[in-house]
């Protein structure tokens, strides 16, 4: 039994020879390979081709904007180089006429305040001058008056008013003189 | 191959064979191999193994030959003819697993698909099919009969007739090889239809591959101004041949290109789509006067000379899509066959202790041989479809 199966195995079926050219399966194969070829021409060859195309026409396209906006952006960048080297020039007169200008107005206003303080200074003095003055004149006054009223008492003979001032002015002026 | 070169075998649990059998020593194994094995009877194994050799030797496969037992005193007939049996049946047993009909067998085409069945003989044989519907049944088959003149198996001869339109198992696999290559590259269409980038992995590969096609085999075979008009022949013939390629190396199913049937039906595509542009191109008598070459030479010798060339040139022109079919095929059986080969020898040391080394060897044997298929899968439908490229751009741009 066991050398029947064996051997069935080896005659049964109905495998064909490798090489053995089948017209059933040669057509069978045109046959799937054509309507797979169409199959694929309508519903995945053509959008295929035409995404790859879009895909190809979009990077392209993407490339050149990109090609531009480099381009663009470089010319800025000169621009905006060129405006930073104006831009320092300009700022560096701005600070050097600041400066001068701060500087004009440091030496006007140091030069206000020397005067200011000069005619403060002349106006003091006059004032102390005027103030002595008037001090001088009232202690000789004073001085006068006491004098008077003492010799008056001793002499017994009462001055005028003419008496008076005489004796002032010249008080004065020896005092003055004295001084 | 010889049963001495095999060991000890063990007789599988049939109704007829509920024996082990002997041991044996091998002086003159062709393998070398001592192998213990189980023993029913204190026989005297010499003797048979003589018998068994000299049978083996003179390859005598005639089930009714004539050995002399009754002079070993050993005991009955039955018993003694139920030992010699299984030994042709080990000698038919290798007979089969290597034989070119068993290996081959396995790897063309069929109107079957071959399932896995346990054991490999007997009545788990008949399971272990899946059978594809037949439009015509085979009307030619010859029955086999038993010992006991029952009919056990039938005998399929050839088709009737040239023509007979039966579906086969690379029919079968040409069909899901299709609808898998439509499943995919539709969806991818519709992915990259707007022009959108695909995303993910998978659609990433397929988009390289379709890429990779376009630019390095369309484009440089054919030419950048044609090549966008035969691009969906050729992704056609590379992913349909890529993915028939592919599905034999799933167990159970089976390359469809390693038929030659199939090649052959591809290459005549091929032909056609040559013939069509060569002819389109320059007309019929354009296409068959640029078979031959211009030659600048002395005309007396030109006359001569032409008819030769174009006769060479024309026959060239048939061959080289003959090889077509031939080279697709003939790397995809090979490849097939030695998988196969070495699988066999599993069936071979099956009930021997040598599967405890034969097994392994041939577990990592084959996975290396599949990892080559899986690139020689690749390459063949490469090659097919630059070839094609080729062919194509030959017949637009001629010499």
């Amino acid at each position: 039994m066991l050398n029947q199966s064996l051997a069935g195995l080896i005659a049964s079926g109905a495998a064909s020879p490798p090489l053995e050219l089948r017209v059933d399966t040669l057509i069978f194969s045109l046959l799937i390979f054509a309507g797979l070829l169409a199959v694929l021409f309508k519903f995945a060859w053509t959008p295929i081709v035409e995404g790859l195309d879009a895909r190809e026409k979009r990077m392209v396209d993407d490339i050149e904007a990109a090609r531009i906006a480099k381009e663009q952006a470089e010319a800025q960048l000169t621009a905006y180089q060129e405006k930073m080297a104006g831009a320092d020039g300009e700022a560096s007169a701005l600070i050097a006429e600041a400066k001068s200008t701060a500087n004009d107005a440091k030496e006007k206003i140091m030069a206000e305040a020397a005067a200011e303080a000069q005619k403060t200074r002349e106006r003091a003095l006059a004032e102390i001058e005027a103030a002595k003055t008037a001090a001088v004149r009232d202690l000789a006054e004073s001085s006068v008056d006491s004098a008077v009223s003492l010799a008056g008492s001793i002499v017994g003979r009462s001055l005028d008013k003419s008496d008076h001032s005489a004796l002032i002015e010249k008080s004065l002026e020896q005092f003055t003189t004295g001084a | 191959m010889k049963n001495n070169s095999l060991g000890s075998i063990v007789a599988p649990q049939d109704d007829e064979h509920k024996t082990t059998q002997e041991s044996h020593e091998h002086s003159e194994s062709d393998a070398g191999h001592e192998v213990a094995g189980h023993e029913k009877d204190a026989h005297d194994h010499d003797e048979h193994d003589e018998d068994d050799h000299d049978h083996v030797e003179d390859g005598d496969h005639d089930h009714d030959h004539d050995h002399d037992h009754d002079g070993h005193g050993h005991g009955g007939d039955s018993e003694t003819a139920t030992t010699d049996e299984w030994n042709d049946g080990v000698d038919l047993a290798m007979g089969y697993y290597l034989s070119p009909d068993s290996l081959i067998g396995h790897v063309q085409d069929s109107d079957h698909f071959e399932l896995p069945a346990f054991p490999p003989w007997g009545e788990g044989m008949s399971k272990g099919k899946l059978s594809i519907p037949q439009i015509s049944p085979y009307t030619d088959e010859s029955p086999m009969m038993g010992e006991n003149g029952s009919v056990w198996a039938y005998q399929k001869n050839d088709f009737v007739g040239p023509v007979t339109f039966q579906p086969t198992k690379f029919v079968v696999l040409e069909l899901i090889g299709a609808l898998i290559v439509a499943a995919i590259f539709i969806p991818y269409a519709k992915r990259i239809k707007s022009g959108n980038r695909p995303v993910g992995r998978f659609w990433n590969v397929i988009d390289v591959m379709v890429c990779y096609i376009r630019d390095e085999v369309a484009v440089p075979g054919i030419g950048s101004a044609d090549a966008k008009r035969f691009l969906p022949f050729i992704w056609t013939i590379f992913f349909f041949v890529l993915t028939l390629n592919l599905l034999g190396m799933v167990p159970g199913l089976g390359a469809a290109t390693g038929s030659i049937s199939v090649t052959a039906a591809l290459a005549i595509s091929v032909f056609f789509v040559v013939m069509a542009t060569g002819i389109k191109k320059m007309g019929f008598a354009g296409f068959v006067k640029a078979q031959a070459p211009h030659l600048d030479i002395n005309p007396v010798v030109k006359i001569i000379l032409v008819p030769m060339i174009w006769a060479i040139e024309v026959f060239g022109l048939f061959i080289k899509h003959a090889v077509l079919a031939v080279r697709l095929f003939a790397n995809m059986f090979a490849g097939h066959l030695v998988v196969g080969v070495f699988i066999a020898f599993i069936g071979v040391t099956w009930h021997t202790s040598l599967i405890w080394g034969v097994g392994p060897a041939v577990i990592v044997a084959t996975i290396a041989v599949n990892v080559l298929e899986l690139l020689v899968a690749f390459i063949q439908a490469y090659v097919f479809a630059f070839l094609t490229s080729l062919f194509i751009g030959a017949a637009i741009h001629p010499h």
